[in-house]
């Protein structure tokens, strides 16, 4: 049984890491842009976890450290293991092969929990690692504390793996029948990201609604952490264990709970789980029986507007790219109002003090270039541009044949982020409003059309990229987003972006704050009518690579 | 009527895929391509319908340039692509619409037209669900309609045969048939021999992007061995190469 768990996971790993094309046959492959991104991330976790270090051991509060650290790495772990056990566990295309082998249902779920377990090892690995070994060198703690961690690391991503794994394997049988694969996978994840999200909105306003003094913030801070974390019941006792306190008995605790949730995972496997497989592959035999209306149907629309509708058909009705693209840019603008009402409501309301500080504040030169440098860094978590050929995989050459100008279809793929760009835009701007209640609408009106054209010219960019790198050859959806090199150029541009408004404000400090504002505004637009005539006149050059 | 002229296409420089090709596709002319693996069938097929650039001579369609004027070119084109995986999120109504809206197939024309084509595939019903859910033989038959949905002068096929049922070819050479005899191109590549020999007015033969054979499946028999099957006679001009 171990053998072909071992074998199974083995293959479904495989398959996962390989698309991030990490290994080459020498080793670790150089060329890879993953690696590269790998090692940014961890030199800026590095930056920030020091600094974060810092501050707290000059406030003496580095116990808070650990807490704060391990509350974040369950967010992330958790909002992964949503996204993709669904798929792993129902969909996954590794599932279908291996139906047809001899092997025990028990072995296929296990194989799929370890798989899951992997990823989130990968992604562990990434974040949690470096801060516990430099909060070890800060503490100048000895070797039990690196063999703690090492226990820690391991046993950590099991929590969230199984209790995900067993609520989804519950939910999928709740249902009678899954009629809509898309629509059932969407309505599951939205439900268990928002249940996620809400709590870090309480967590966020438990935060802000405190003093403004340090050591009351850092108390308070531990208290809401510490309570967050004993709801995922390991947490604490693995806390505890890196704190050194009672090592076995909160091992034990931690092992014991484990044994309980592994329990309850293979009751459920037992009753449901190969029942429930073959219910979701049922899906596609089940016929639509609701005939076509031809004359409700088919009305004749203008070439743009069908063009552009059929975009954001791929984004909203594909559950995996409305998940990977839509629900977060939806997410942002809220978060964005969430965070703004509750700071006016809450602690500008409860404290004077707070409010006359913020009400004295007005907009300056270094403010715009903030206000639009934040702008800039939400516009790139926008993934549909940088996606807008490689969502389309194989159909990506219809580009090519049909009787559409290449530069005009370009110039349509940038509608949806653009779309997009403005509401976020606007969303960022009336939450600025709320908060600076001394920024005049005259200012807000006028950083509309600034972030409007950076949005659009973000937009632009992004979709060049992926005119000339497309992901056309995918198997499945995910590896759309998750293969995307390209995002690189995303991060390489933000940085481009807040480069040039940290210069606009350095040669043009001293004069009109209009010429600041214009400036920046006439260099967007140029940037983007610079954009539009070299696209047009080297259209097809631009497309070589979509064959 | 499409004319190729002396084209050529490399993907690697000095290595040729296609070398100095000529051909010439009357009005109401089926042409098969035929040719083995490799042999730069699809390339071909890239480039007269402007998915890929051509590096040297010209492809005229209907006396428009695809290089100068594509445009104009590909109204005169329909496509029917070798791999049928495409647009699997839209429904098969809503993908005819798309390709009704790119083309400016007005509304009234358009209802006759899906129905008439569906109803002549055995689609009618399958409309109304996604692409995805299709099986290979019936997205296939999805573009095929897509294509005659905006009737174009010049229709293309890349392996239109691969993964149909027999009765789905039977009406898929029935109707490329009556395409050709309306006066239009049907130009078609296949692996599948029998049917170039029942269907094609000519039949081109490539190898290694040249063109080795261009005739009347008759002109080829005489050519070679007399009483031997299209099969054989294939086999026996790649050989010889």
């Amino acid at each position: 049984m171990i053998k072909n768990i071992i074998l199974l996971t083995k293959i479904s790993t495989r398959n996962v890491f390989e698309n991030f094309k990490i290994f080459d046959k020498k080793g670790i492959n150089k060329k890879s842009i993953y690696v590269w991104l790998i090692v940014v991330v961890l030199i800026a976790i590095t930056y920030l976890s020091n600094e974060i270090l810092n501050v707290l051991e000059d406030y003496g509060q580095i116990n808070i450290f650990l807490d704060v650290l391990f509350a974040m790495i369950m967010i992330i772990m958790f909002m992964q293991i949503i996204i993709s056990c669904m798929n792993t566990l129902y969909f996954s295309k590794d599932i279908d092969n291996f139906l047809i082998f001899p092997i025990k249902t028990k072995e296929l779920l296990l194989s799929r929990i370890f798989t899951m377990l992997n990823m989130s090892y990968l992604t562990e690995g990434i974040f949690l690692l470096i801060p516990l070994i430099l909060y070890g060198t800060f503490t100048m703690a000895g070797s039990t504390y690196y063999f703690s961690v090492m226990i820690a690391f391991l046993l950590l991503p099991m929590f969230p793996v199984l209790l995900v794994s067993s609520v989804f394997l519950i939910i999928v049988n709740l249902k009678k029948q899954i009629k809509n694969r898309n629509q059932f996978q969407i309505v599951v994840t939205i439900l268990f990201i928002a249940i996620i999200v809400l709590l870090e909105v309480l967590f966020m306003k438990c935060i802000i609604s405190t003093n403004v003094d340090y050591q009351e913030i850092g108390s308070s801070l531990e208290s809401i952490v510490t309570k967050v974390n004993a709801s995922m019941l390991i947490v604490n006792p693995l806390i505890h264990v890196l704190e050194q306190t009672n090592i076995l008995v909160n091992l034990l605790k931690v092992l014991g709970i484990y044994a309980i949730m592994y329990i309850i995972l293979i009751f459920i496997e037992n009753k449901m789980y190969i029942k429930n497989i073959l219910k979701t592959k049922e899906y596609y035999k089940q016929k639509i029986k609701k005939k076509v209306d031809l004359e409700k149907t088919c009305k004749l629309q203008n070439i743009s507007k069908a063009y552009i509708k059929n975009d954001f058909k791929s984004l909203f009705g594909n559950t995996i790219f409305f998940i990977q693209i839509i629900y977060p840019v939806c997410i942002t603008i809220i978060m964005i109002m969430v965070i703004a009402i509750s700071f006016r409501l809450g602690s500008m309301a409860n404290n004077q003090e707070l409010y006359d500080l913020i009400a004295e504040l007005k907009l300056n030169r270094e403010g715009i270039c903030i206000i639009l440098g934040v702008c800039q860094i939400v516009f790139s978590f926008i993934n549909i541009s940088i996606s807008a050929i490689s969502r389309q995989g194989k159909s990506a050459i219809f580009m090519k044949y049909i009787p559409i100008d290449l530069h005009k279809q370009v110039l349509l793929k940038n509608v949806p982020q653009s779309f997009i760009s403005c509401i976020i835009s606007i969303d960022l701007l009336i939450a600025i409003k709320m908060v600076f209640i001394s920024v005049s609408w005259i200012n807000i009106i006028c950083l509309l059309p600034i972030c409007i054209a950076m949005g659009i010219l973000n937009s632009y960019i992004m979709l060049i990229v992926d005119i000339k790198r497309p992901i056309m050859n995918w198997n499945t959806e995910m590896e759309v987003l998750k293969q995307n090199g390209n995002k690189i150029f995303q991060y390489v541009w933000t940085i481009v972006v807040v480069l040039i408004l940290m210069y606009a404000y350095n040669i043009l400090k001293n004069t009109y704050m209009l010429m600041l504002i214009l400036f920046i505004l006439f260099t967007g637009v140029w940037m983007i009518l610079d954009k539009y005539v070299k696209i047009q006149n080297k259209k097809n050059k631009l497309f070589k690579n979509i064959i | 009527m499409i004319e190729i002229k002396n084209v050529s296409k490399s993907y690697i420089q000095g290595e040729k895929i296609i070398d100095h090709l000529n051909l010439e596709i009357k009005d109401g002319e089926i042409l098969g391509f035929l040719g083995p693996n490799g042999a730069g069938k699809t390339t071909v097929i890239k480039m007269m319908t402007g998915i890929l650039g051509i590096d040297e001579g010209d492809i005229l369609i209907d006396g428009k340039s695809i290089k100068d004027e594509p445009y104009e070119a590909k109204k005169n084109i329909g496509l029917t692509p070798d791999s049928p995986d495409i647009f699997l999120n839209l429904k098969g109504i809503e993908y005819l619409n798309f390709i009704g809206d790119i083309y400016q197939i007005e509304t009234s024309e358009r209802i006759k037209k899906i129905k008439e084509l569906s109803k002549k595939f055995e689609m009618y019903d399958a409309l109304n669900e996604k692409i995805e859910s299709y099986s290979h033989g019936m997205r296939q038959k999805i573009i095929i309609i897509g294509v005659l949905l905006h009737e174009p002068k010049n229709w293309i096929l890349d392996e239109p045969i691969t993964g149909l049922d027999p009765k789905a070819i039977y009406d898929l050479k029935t109707m490329m048939k009556e395409y050709a005899q309306k006066g239009n191109v049907v130009f078609f590549s296949t692996h599948i021999l029998e049917v170039a020999e029942n269907l094609c007015d000519r039949v081109a033969i490539i190898n290694k992007g040249k063109i080795l054979f261009l005739g009347t499946v008759k002109e080829l028999q005489d050519k070679m061995k007399e009483n031997t099957s299209l099969e054989e006679l294939f086999m026996e001009i790649i050989e010889d190469d």
